[in-house]
This record gives C-alpha cells, sequence and structure tokens, in this order.
C-alpha cells in the first residue's frame, strides 16, 4: 500500500439494504469515489469472479465494467463497455486487489474508494479475502430490518423477474448479517462500524456527520451536502444495455432523493406474520440476530 | 494520592470462618469503626449454607461473625424454591427436591448501606438479603444484633433479593432484584421492575418511588442503584432491547423519573443489564453486562463483554470502554481506547466500583478460568479477577490481574473504601470450574483454592 493512499471504505450490507443508495452518497463526499457493485472478494482472479457472475450481467459484472469504463474513459456508453469487457478478459489473471488498486489509482490514491458490493457479505470467506488485501480498511456494517428488507427483494424480483435471489429472502438476511457480524468481530477495535439504513435516511445530515468524523474525512455542512446529491454520481443512471445496472434499479431510475418522504422511513416489528408467508413468523435465529443489531 | 499497587495488598481472609459453600464476599459496609462484610452461599444446599456477616476488626485485626441467618424447615414449595437454586447453579437436570429439608432463612447478603431513618437514634446498618422465602432488608443499631424491617420480598414473596440500597435526601432506595417461584428462578431480575423508598424504613413504610417497570413493559427488573449529583439512578435490565438508566431527584411523593440511557446505550441487548454504578468526580459511572459468562442462555443473548458509560450531570454521556458506535446521540468512541470488556472478551460483568483516595477502583467478573475448564484445557487453567483503577475516570491501569495468583477467584463482588484502606471482597468458583472440567475434559483440576477472599490495599 503506498504511504499516501486513503483506505478504502467496504460497506457490510445484505441486498435491498439501502445500499446503493447510501454507498452513492458516501461516494460523493470530496474525499471519496462511490463504486457500483464491482463484486472483487468472491474469487482468486478477476476472470474467475467475473465470469461467476455472467449469467446475472444487469447485476453482476454491469458495475465494474462501468466503473472501467468511466475511469478509462470518462464515458459509459455501450462502445466503451465493450471496451471495458476486453479489458477484463486481457486481466483474468488479477487478482481482486490487483483490480482494486488499479481502479484506486484512476481514482486517485488520495480519494476513498467505496465499494457496496453485497455480494462480499454472502461468504464470510470473501469479507476475510478483502480484510487481508486490505488491513486497514474501514468497514460500515449498512443495516435494515428483516421485514422490510425480505418485502423490499420480492418486490424487486415481482418487478423485474429477473433477480436471483432466493424466493424465501429471510435466510439470506441471517446469513448475511450473521457473516458480518461474524467478521466485525475479528477486526481491531474501531475498523468498523454499525448503522441502521432507516435511521440515517431518516436523519442523513445527524447520521453522515457521525460516519464522516468516524472516517476522519471532512465532515462540515458543505461536504454533507455533497453527501445528499447522489444524483451527481456518474453511476447514478441506467447504464447502456450490456451494463445496465450495477446497484439498485430503482435508484439508478430516480437517484434524486425525496428527503421528506425519507423521514418518514419507520422501523416495522418482528412480530406478527409474515406477508409473504401468514403461517409463519421470524425464525428465532433472525429474531435473535435482529434484537443484536437493535431491531425489535 | 496514588493509586495502589498489588504489593500493596494483602489478604485478611480468616479460612476458619469461611465454608465451602459460601463463595461470595457478596457487600461490604464500614460502620462504627468496623468493616462489615456480607457473604453468600448461591446455591445453598444445606443449612450450612446460610447467609453470614462477618465484621473485621482493623485495630485486632480480627474477623467475628456476627449473623447468621436462622435455620427455617422447608415445606413442599419451598422444596422446590430451594431445589432451583442448585439448578441455576449448575446447569443439567433440574431436582424435584433440594439436598436438604432445611435451609437458612436467608442464603445471602446482597447489599448493605450505613443509613439514618426518622426512627433510627444514629445511622444504622441496613442489608439487603437473598431467600428462597423472598428478600428482607436487615437492619441493626450496633454491629451484633440484625433484625428484618421489611416482610419477605416487601409485598411480594416471588422476589429473591434486595440489591442496591441507595440513600439520598433522607430516603432509603431499594430495588427487588432477581425472582424465585416454585418453577423459576432469575438471579438478576425481578418480575417486576420497581424502586421502593422510605424515610423510616424500621416502621416498615416502604412506598413505591417510581411506577411499574418505569411506564416500559421491557424493563425485567431494576438490577443497580446509586445516587449521583442529587439523583437517585436506577438502571434496569431487558434481554430485549437492553438495558435503561432512569434518575429522579426524589422529589414529592410521586417522584418523577427521567429516562437518560435508552436501548442499551444503543448496544441493544448486548447491554443487557446496568450491573453497577457509581459516582466519581461528579458524574456518573455505569458498568453493563450479561451475567454468567456473557451469554443468556434462558434467552440466547450474547455472547458480550461488559461496557463502561460515563453520564453528565446534564443527562450526556461518553463511551468509555466498549464498543465505537454510531447512535442517536452522536458517534461514542471509547474515551480510554478500550474495547468491550476493558479488551479482555472475557471480562463479562463490571461487579462492583468503589471510589478511595480520589481514585476510582472497579472490579471486574473474569470467566476465563471457566472458559479453560470447558474447554478441556483446565490444567493450563489461567484467568481470574481484575482490579482496575483511574485518576480521572478515562485512563485506566490494571492492579490485580488473574485472580491475584488464585485462578478460582473470577470476580471482585464487593469494595469498600475505610479509613484503613481499601477492602477488596472477591467470588470464588472452585466447586464450578471441578465440574466444568470434569463434566467437558473428564479430567481432575489441580486443587484451587476454595472460598471467597478479602483483601485490604493500603499505601
Amino acid at each position: 500500500m503506498k504511504n499516501n493512499m486513503r483506505e478504502p471504505l467496504f460497506i457490510l450490507t445484505t441486498h435491498r439494504s439501502f445500499s446503493s443508495v447510501i454507498g452513492t452518497m458516501l461516494g460523493q463526499h470530496p474525499q471519496a469515489y462511490g463504486l457500483p457493485e464491482v463484486n472483487l472478494s468472491h474469487g482468486e482472479t478477476l476472470g474467475e469472479m467475473f465470469n461467476s457472475v455472467m449469467n446475472s450481467r444487469t447485476v453482476g459484472t454491469a458495475g465494474l465494467l462501468r466503473a472501467l469504463a468511466e475511469l478509462h474513459e470518462a464515458d459509459q456508453s455501450e462502445a466503451a463497455i465493450q471496451r471495458a469487457m476486453k479489458w477484463v478478459a486481457r486481466h483474468g489473471d488479477w487478482t481482486g486487489r490487483q483490480v482494486f488498486d488499479h481502479l484506486h489509482d484512476l481514482i486517485g490514491t488520495d480519494r476513498m474508494f467505496i465499494d457496496k458490493s453485497p455480494r462480499n457479505s454472502t461468504d464470510i470467506s470473501y469479507l476475510r479475502r478483502l480484510a487481508k488485501d486490505f488491513p486497514r480498511a474501514n468497514y460500515l456494517h449498512l443495516t435494515r430490518h428483516p421485514r422490510s428488507m425480505c418485502r423490499s427483494v420480492l418486490s424487486l424480483i415481482k418487478e423485474f423477474g429477473t433477480g436471483r435471489a432466493p424466493l424465501d429472502p429471510e435466510p439470506r438476511w441471517l446469513q448475511m448479517h450473521s457473516n458480518n457480524v461474524e467478521f466485525m468481530r475479528e477486526l481491531a477495535p474501531g475498523q468498523a462500524v454499525r448503522v441502521k439504513g432507516e435511521a440515517l435516511l431518516t436523519e442523513p445530515h445527524f447520521y453522515l456527520r457521525q460516519i464522516c468524523e468516524w472516517l476522519d474525512i471532512d465532515s462540515s455542512d458543505d461536504a454533507i451536502a455533497a453527501i445528499l446529491r447522489p444524483e451527481e454520481s456518474p453511476f447514478a443512471m441506467v447504464g447502456p444495455p450490456s451494463a445496465p445496472y450495477g446497484a439498485d434499479p430503482n435508484f439508478l431510475k430516480e437517484p434524486k432523493l425525496d428527503f421528506a418522504r425519507l423521514a418518514k422511513i419507520k422501523e416495522e416489528s418482528l412480530d406478527g406474520p409474515l406477508e409473504w408467508n401468514p403461517d409463519k413468523e421470524f425464525s428465532q435465529p433472525v429474531k435473535r440476530l435482529a434484537l443484536q443489531l437493535g431491531y425489535i | 494520592m496514588t493509586i495502589l499497587r498489588e504489593d500493596q495488598f494483602k489478604d485478611i481472609t480468616d479460612a476458619k470462618l469461611t465454608t465451602a459453600g459460601s463463595t461470595i464476599a457478596h457487600s461490604m459496609a464500614w460502620f462504627q469503626g468496623k468493616l462489615f462484610l456480607g457473604t453468600s452461599a448461591p446455591t445453598a444446599r444445606g443449612p450450612e449454607d446460610r447467609a453470614r456477616i462477618l465484621c473485621y476488626d482493623p485495630a485486632s485485626g480480627s474477623w467475628e461473625v456476627v449473623f447468621s441467618s436462622p435455620i427455617l424447615p422447608l415445606d413442599s414449595r419451598m422444596q422446590a424454591r430451594a431445589a432451583g437454586l442448585s439448578y441455576a447453579a449448575g446447569g443439567g437436570k433440574r431436582r424435584q427436591q433440594a439436598t436438604s429439608d432445611m435451609l437458612g432463612r436467608d442464603f445471602g447478603v446482597r447489599s448493605m448501606i450505613v443509613f439514618q431513618g426518622k426512627s433510627d437514634r444514629h445511622p444504622c446498618l441496613y442489608c439487603g438479603t437473598m431467600s428462597i422465602w423472598g428478600g428482607l432488608i436487615l437492619r441493626s443499631e450496633d454491629g451484633q444484633t440484625f433484625d428484618p424491617v421489611t416482610d419477605h420480598g416487601i409485598d411480594d414473596r416471588s422476589v429473591l433479593s434486595f440489591r442496591g440500597l441507595t440513600a439520598l435526601n433522607g430516603k432509603l432506595y431499594v430495588a427487588p432484584t432477581g425472582t424465585i417461584t416454585e418453577d423459576h428462578i432469575d438471579r438478576n431480575l425481578a418480575q417486576q421492575a420497581v424502586v421502593f423508598s422510605s424515610d423510616d424504613p424500621v416502621t416498615g413504610n416502604w412506598k413505591f418511588a417510581s411506577e411499574p417497570a418505569f411506564g416500559d413493559p421491557m424493563n425485567g427488573g431494576v438490577f443497580a442503584m446509586t445516587s449521583a449529583h442529587g439523583f437517585i439512578y436506577a438502571g434496569t435490565g431487558s434481554s430485549i432491547r437492553g438495558m435503561q438508566l432512569w434518575r429522579t431527584d426524589g422529589v414529592g411523593e410521586t417522584p418523577k423519573w427521567e429516562r437518560i440511557l435508552n436501548h442499551g446505550a444503543y448496544r441493544y441487548n448486548l447491554n443487557q443489564t446496568v450491573s453497577q454504578m457509581i459516582e466519581f468526580k461528579g458524574d456518573l459511572y455505569v458498568g453493563t453486562g450479561i451475567a454468567g459468562f456473557g451469554y443468556d442462555k434462558e434467552n440466547d443473548v450474547g455472547p458480550s463483554a461488559a461496557e463502561l458509560i460515563r453520564v453528565r450531570r446534564d443527562g450526556s454521556w461518553d463511551l468509555i470502554a466498549g464498543t465505537l458506535r454510531i447512535t442517536p446521540d452522536g458517534l461514542k468512541v471509547p474515551l480510554s481506547g478500550m474495547d468491550e470488556g476493558f479488551s479482555n472478551p472475557y471480562n463479562s460483568v463490571i461487579w462492583s466500583f468503589e471510589v478511595h483516595e480520589d481514585t476510582l477502583y472497579l472490579g471486574m467478573h473474569n470467566w476465563e478460568p471457566n472458559a479453560w475448564a470447558m474447554s478441556g484445557q483446565g490444567d493450563k487453567i489461567r484467568g481470574g479477577y481484575q482490579l482496575w483503577a483511574s485518576q480521572n475516570g478515562e485512563d485506566w491501569n490494571l492492579v490485580l490481574d488473574e485472580g491475584n495468583g488464585k485462578p478460582s477467584s473470577i470476580g471482585i463482588r464487593s469494595i469498600c473504601s475505610t479509613p484503613v484502606g481499601l477492602f477488596v471482597g472477591t467470588t470464588n468458583h472452585a466447586r464450578l470450574l471441578a465440574r466444568q472440567a470434569m463434566a467437558n475434559g473428564g479430567f481432575e483440576l489441580p486443587e484451587l483454592s476454595e472460598g471467597f477472599d478479602v483483601l485490604l490495599g493500603k499505601g
């Protein structure tokens, strides 16, 4: 690691937990750069990782391709995406760390890159790979109530029909957050911090300032104001046909946030039947972990 | 004044006065120029395991038993309650009947304070006991005779004990702590989180000083109380939401309470309970924890280690030792630089505090010896209580470590500042460790000292 390099921030989360919104917001900080979902932790080489997510091109490879196209050419046209694909093909033997370093060099190493790929949290070995590659990185554990997260997953599947999320998202919420919690125990004190997505979006100024203080980056009003304009991110739009998303499609379609609406977000209850499975309530392990994360 | 050093502590325990089952030096008070020590036998298997109060005369350096709880016969209901004690302590299958048909009325003395009520001619020693019949508050005028000034449990015989005896503006406050019925025992949380007060305890005139559960049904009980900067503070426990901290100035017939901390100080149920509190240099220091091995098996909470929090008079708070976090009260960075458990995952509960010669002392419960015994590596047993000290509340020094050479001494349960020095009382788990080693590793531990210790530190 170069001496003057700012350590990255990895957002630990699950799918459908505001990571696109919040990752993009934080990426607008003048000392940061928010990447789309680049998915660079789940294999030894870029080729292995890229090929394993080819079947979900709208999500799996789009983020990396858009990041490469933007950083190489300041262009996310279809042609630029095709050139990014060729770059990936030429560098298939690179490790994730090498690709991250390449992106970081293009971004400028005095800026913090932010990776919000939920895939990182699907297996704790992926998180440990990140920790090995970036032993001094910062980790923000972003949580969402399991009821609203599950409902959001099912809604997205219904809307787009191409997602690969399981029909029952509850086990996914449990597994990914369990991985995150276990991983955080392995980190140095202060290296990771947790925030409820609902709280952050309800009172963004208040919580974003705390995150900036924790990251030791500018927490002035100007910096916070920049964070509150996620729509200015180069990735806050739908991309070309070969790489349309790389983040929450709904956010990419309407990236300008309605903070008055967000202020009305309420946490839901753990108790009671599940709308998608009315004969059931949340399992005990889900309730146990949710209580630990502050959801009642 | 300087912080006491390890070599300035001397073991003053009189082995002749300890019994095998009496494993906890549970409470202390300085009264009429002597140290009074309340002991507990948490498993209470027979009459010998009764609560006692010992008195140490620093002039002669001798100990005396000044109170032994009376022995009472067990009827069938009390048999069932007594059986629950050993079940809760040892785990495994619950027996239907106690091992004896007689038991001490009290099996522990959990709290002490010197207080003068309206009818007291002079300051008296008040003691909160643990009893399967329902906890009592005892009073002594002379340090020799101890008589109950309450009914069992005051108004609820499922109350296991009274803890947190605290005084403010001529009133004595106390909280029911723990629950015991024929089929249930919880050593720490009463069925209802309430505070009682009395300005004349000897008359039995106790009043509710708080509404039930402070109006929040999730509060499982008040475990710790103290007075600080003109307020009575009460800390609750909840396995669902985590602890809360409440305070009142005690004014009026129905004192108003204000919530100071919520949601386990935003560590949620990993700060399950406020375990102990004290005022130091105008601020309140709050210790947290999950009883036992930092894991609440019944409610599946934890594992976790203790935190130390500082509350100012204006209600704001700092994290002194614990998990850095984002909260609705702002970013909380541990000011000591130490993580939860003072960066020791086995420090599950802050058990005791005391201020002595301008220094704050803190006694830890440390279950590392139990972890070793349960891991099948008991022959290398290590760990044991820690005593920490700080002169500014933020920079902490480890004074005593690893049970001061006795790994079976797993916690410091009581500390008392006196004109003759700082007394430290411990808890010993030798018998439990032996059972754990045999059950998990199939081997016998090297001989471990039994019974609690009392140390006296003086510079």
